[in-house]
């Protein structure tokens, strides 16, 4: 099972100082927390994308691009790409960019963006967000997998032989998660790719997380991809960790109780008893994260939002140092005996290379100058038909 | 009728007691004596939103309800019909009734036979039920009951017509009662449910031919699409997932047999 954290970037005030980071200050914590996080032992570090103020997040790959050249193992995921906005010929370029120069530790969770605004930034119609998921994602999949690509869609100029490069790093796409909160549609779609499906519930009640991963299951076994407790599964998290659980709830407080998000709602109390926030001694995230799995099945990534609200640098580091060195050992330990052999481990690259060269044989990477047939035996007469 | 009639009563007076509640109460026993009295079982729930005030501003926050919260609504769906009464503000429902509105789905009203009352300290605001509160019904698509209920502080103590400016409040109240009851027994509920079913296939079949793909001309003109149903995991009655978790189109239509 895979363990990370995950970041939007965000600049928010302290509020028990009124401290505000500069946008460089910003970006700079961000890459300290992912370095930290490979050497506490965590798997995956997510970044988000956003297009406005207050995030300083605009070009995930050049900032995960930079960590990966300081890290070894750690996996760059996104949280999430703008899969509507975004031309999906510059996301398959960018992403396989990224993939070559980090060895093949990237994946990515594609999402439709919570801010409207964004549609217009990018000359798309927020009123078609769903319909520009289906169609830049179909898009976006046979860029991966095709080496020349005849298009036609609704919403961008038709291509015409292109071929988007580099290929992909050993011939394999990166592996694509799906994010959804609220959308069916989404879940649909995961399910029908066989790709995964990553729910960022942090801000949602387990009887609608339940249902969500539920849905997708469901689907992923109606299309054929395996059996429904197969299916490749990502859950969202958050936590405030202190020894005491209450040295924990009075620290945290004043940064819940201001935070964009959930100030001014519902009590600290109210809120982590509704969703998956856990405000407490390192024991009590673990026995609250112990039980995600009879919730939704045995599942394969648990990321976990740690530096937001305004939480001083100096603090995040702390915690992502607690999560990985006295949660996540336990909650690694645990999970994993209790999933049963038949059900996968998150794809990662080598993965996914072995399990093709079983099946097709060996990728030979030489160079294809030309570009009307490649290992998938597909030509470029054949991707019109589809 | 075989199974009990069930009225949801909405009071969203602020103080306790409240006058609020007492109009809630006497059009809840209104509605239900001209129910019986015409052979029908009833079953009276009544709800004072204050005590859910917090839940409710929570809702509009979090976009989820909290367990109280959640059932409230599970009654609201499953209400025949909903009695909703309100004290008049600055010439409108009140802030809590208004919230309650909006942090509940707009579809759980949709067909929903409902009562209106409200209250006000004289009976200069009487028409403000059908000024700031009609309105909002007719815009959520509810069977509303044509006799609406004012009641301002003079109106509880009167008993004849000499005393107050119109009918006595007890009259008003049995003919809307009576309104709600022949409402009910024509099956208005029920009518509008089955009209709903109809048009939620409609839509999903819309979205279909919204939702095409690039070559996916065939997706949407095969017969409704509604989600799993297709396949045979209806949602609606089969799996054990909420409705509204499968409003989606199938991908392989969208894809065009992919």
């Amino acid at each position: 099972m895979q363990f990370g954290i995950f970041s939007i970037a965000d600049i928010t005030p302290d509020p028990t100082t009124g401290r505000v980071p500069t946008e460089h200050e910003r970006l700079l914590t961000i890459v300290e927390q992912a370095k930290l996080a490979e050497q506490v032992g965590l798997d995956v570090f997510a970044l988000g994308e956003h297009h406005n103020p207050p995030f300083v997040t605009s070009s995930p790959t050049t900032t995960l691009a930079y960590i990966g050249a300081q890290t070894e193992k750690l996996i760059l995921s996104t949280a999430t790409t703008l899969i509507t906005t975004n031309d999906p010929v510059k996301i398959a370029e960018d992403y396989a960019m990224l993939q070559h120069l980090t060895g093949g530790r990237v994946d990515l969770v594609m999402g439709r963006g919570n801010t409207g605004p964004v549609y217009p930034w990018f000359g798309q119609d927020i009123r078609t967000g769903l319909e520009l998921a289906i169609e830049n994602y179909e898009l976006l999949h046979r860029l991966w997998r095709e080496d020349v690509v005849n298009w036609e869609g609704q919403f961008r100029t038709p291509l015409q032989q292109f071929t988007s490069t580099p290929r992909p790093l050993d011939g394999v796409a990166p592996f694509v998660w799906h994010g959804s909160i609220r959308s069916p549609q989404i879940a649909e779609q995961a399910a029908c790719y066989g790709d995964g499906f990553l729910h960022n519930n942090i801000f949602w009640p387990i009887t609608h997380t339940r249902q969500m991963v539920q849905l997708y299951r469901e689907r992923y076994e109606h299309y054929g991809h395996g059996k429904a407790h197969q299916a490749i599964v990502g859950l969202g998290g958050q936590a405030f960790m202190r020894k005491s659980s209450q040295a924990a709830v009075a620290e945290f407080r004043p940064y819940f109780d201001n935070a964009p998000v959930y100030g001014g709602g519902p009590s600290l109390e109210d809120f982590t008893a509704q969703t998956p926030l856990t405000v407490g001694s390192p024991e009590q995230v673990i026995e609250r994260y112990l039980t995600m799995a009879d919730e939704v099945g045995d599942y394969q990534r648990q990321l976990f939002l740690m530096d937001h609200a305004g939480l001083p640098q100096k603090t995040v580091l702390e915690q992502i140092e607690l999560l990985g060195t006295e949660v996540v050992p336990v909650l690694r330990r645990e999970l994993d005996a209790r999933r049963p052999a038949d059900v996968p481990d998150a794809p990662t690259h080598a993965a996914m290379v072995a399990a093709r060269d079983a099946e097709q044989g060996r990728f030979d990477p030489s160079y294809r100058f030309e570009t009307g047939d490649n290992w998938t035996g597909l030509r470029a007469g054949d991707s019109s038909q589809r | 009728m075989s199974a009990p009639i069930r009225l949801l009563v909405l009071s969203a007076g602020l103080s306790t007691p409240s006058s609020t509640r007492m109009l809630a109460d006497v059009l809840s026993r209104a509605s239900a004596d001209a129910l019986e009295s015409r052979g029908a079982q009833v079953e009276v729930r009544t709800v004072e939103l204050r005590e859910l005030a917090h839940d409710i501003t929570d809702m509009m926050l979090t976009r989820f309800p909290s367990q109280r919260l959640a059932d409230v609504i599970s009654a609201l769906t499953q209400a025949d019909a909903v009695i909703a009464v309100t004290p008049i503000f600055n010439v409108g429902p009140s802030g809590l009734a208004k919230s309650f509105l909006d942090a509940v789905d707009r579809e759980l009203w949709t067909g929903k036979p409902v009562l209106l009352g409200a209250t006000a300290g004289t009976s200069r605001h009487s028409l403000a039920i059908d000024y700031a509160i009609r309105p909002t019904f007719g815009y959520l698509r509810s069977e509303v009951v044509p006799t609406a209920v004012f009641a301002s502080s003079a109106d509880f103590g009167a008993t004849s017509p000499d005393e107050a400016d119109e009918q006595p409040l007890a009259v008003r109240a049995r003919r809307a009662g009576a309104e709600l009851a022949t409402m009910l027994l024509a099956g208005v509920g029920e009518a509008a449910e089955s009209a709903i079913e109809h048009e939620d296939q409609g839509q999903a079949a819309g979205q279909g031919q919204g939702r095409q793909a690039p070559q996916a001309g065939q997706a949407g003109q095969d017969q409704a699409i509604t989600g799993p149903a297709a396949d045979g995991g209806d949602a609606r009655t089969g799996s054990s997932l909420d409705p509204e978790f499968s409003d989606f189109v199938p991908m392989d239509r969208l894809l065009g047999g992919k």
